[in-house]
């Protein structure tokens, strides 16, 4: 009887250890490129905080608008200050997960991900492809997607018009290892 | 072309090329370098996450987007999209994520896991750990965490 109980009791730790299976970064990759009449200006993050769960697919993705890198220093103050107002919204969150989740296969595939995006303190829906790969423990996830100013309260006053592009093209690449 | 019109259209002109000029020139503006600037605040990694943990409103009215100077034992470093990256590790989880100017790649052959360092750049604010950018590694010591 007490045999029994210890199995079981190892199942049941099997199981729980299984279900929270979560892969992380803190040095992710997120850029964003807009293209405008005048110039073309591209801004990088590689301080991004991930968390997958391989057994529900429940993406979270969480970063600071400070670390935004732009090639002009201007172009930086402008943003923090001016646009994204990052002392008053300091993060930019995705809550997600990937849509008709079973598990992500050894090498590459491609989901679909859906999920809630937060910047500026205004909530969006999206939805994009991502790309996948798995290498033994593990776990890149990259993709593409389209982001319009208007929908997170993003101002762009009519006399930078030609210099900002009022959908931006965001780029993330994750690679995540075992928590 | 009388002397006095000669004279206000020179004037113009020089206006006008100051003016483009200081246009260029803020348009253009570098970044912060935080080798020549001196730190806002000089602190240890414990007093940097204490600071963030407990309050980080208040945190980030103090350090955020400053120049801070901090002290701590290196958890980790390594090379990630071209940058040198420490982990800075604090007596609880929560640890401080140092990433360097392209310029410090090759300092990543002075560090040692363990090794006492101090680092300067600019404090970012804070997500599951305090996030630091654009920094340059100051001091690389003997000491060592037992």
């Amino acid at each position: 009887m007490r045999i029994l109980f210890i199995i079981a009791l190892m199942c049941a730790s099997t199981v729980t250890l299984k279900a929270q299976k979560k892969l992380i970064t803190k040095t992710g990759y997120t850029s964003f490129f807009s293209s405008a009449p005048l110039e073309d200006i591209t801004a990088v993050n590689k301080q991004v905080v991930a968390v997958l769960d391989t057994k529900t697919g429940n993406i979270q993705v969480k970063m600071l608008m400070k670390s935004f890198h732009f090639e002009k220093a201007l172009m930086q103050e402008h943003f923090n200050e001016n646009y994204i107002e990052s002392d008053k919204f300091p993060k930019a969150t995705f809550d997600g997960f990937i849509v008709d989740f079973l598990e992500i296969p050894e090498g590459k595939s491609e989901h679909k991900v859906k999920g809630v995006l937060n910047i500026h303190g205004k909530n969006k829906n999206i939805e994009a492809l991502a790309r996948f790969q798995k290498l033994d423990k593990n776990i890149t996830i990259s993709g593409e997607f389209n982001v319009n100013v208007r929908d997170f309260d993003i101002d762009i006053p009519e006399v930078v018009i030609n210099n900002i592009s009022q959908t931006i093209q965001v780029s993330v690449y994750l690679s995540l290892n075992p928590y | 072309m009388k002397k006095q019109t000669k004279q206000s259209i020179s004037i113009a002109l020089i206006l006008f090329i100051v003016t483009i000029i200081i246009v260029i020139n803020y348009y253009n503006k570098p970044h912060i370098n935080v080798e020549t600037e001196s730190a806002d605040y000089t602190l240890s990694v414990q007093e940097l996450v204490e600071a963030y943990t407990i309050d980080e409103t208040h945190a980030d009215n103090l350090y955020s987007n400053k120049i801070i100077e901090v002290t701590g034992f290196i958890d980790t470093s390594y090379i990630e999209y071209d940058d040198l990256v420490v982990i800075l590790k604090n007596k609880k989880q929560e640890n401080v994520i140092v990433t360097c100017r392209a310029d410090q790649q090759h300092r990543i052959n002075d560090l040692k896991n363990g090794q006492l360092i101090s680092v300067k750049g600019i404090c970012a604010g804070y997500i599951t750990d305090v996030i630091m950018t654009d920094c340059i590694i100051t001091i690389t010591s003997n000491k060592f965490k037992k």
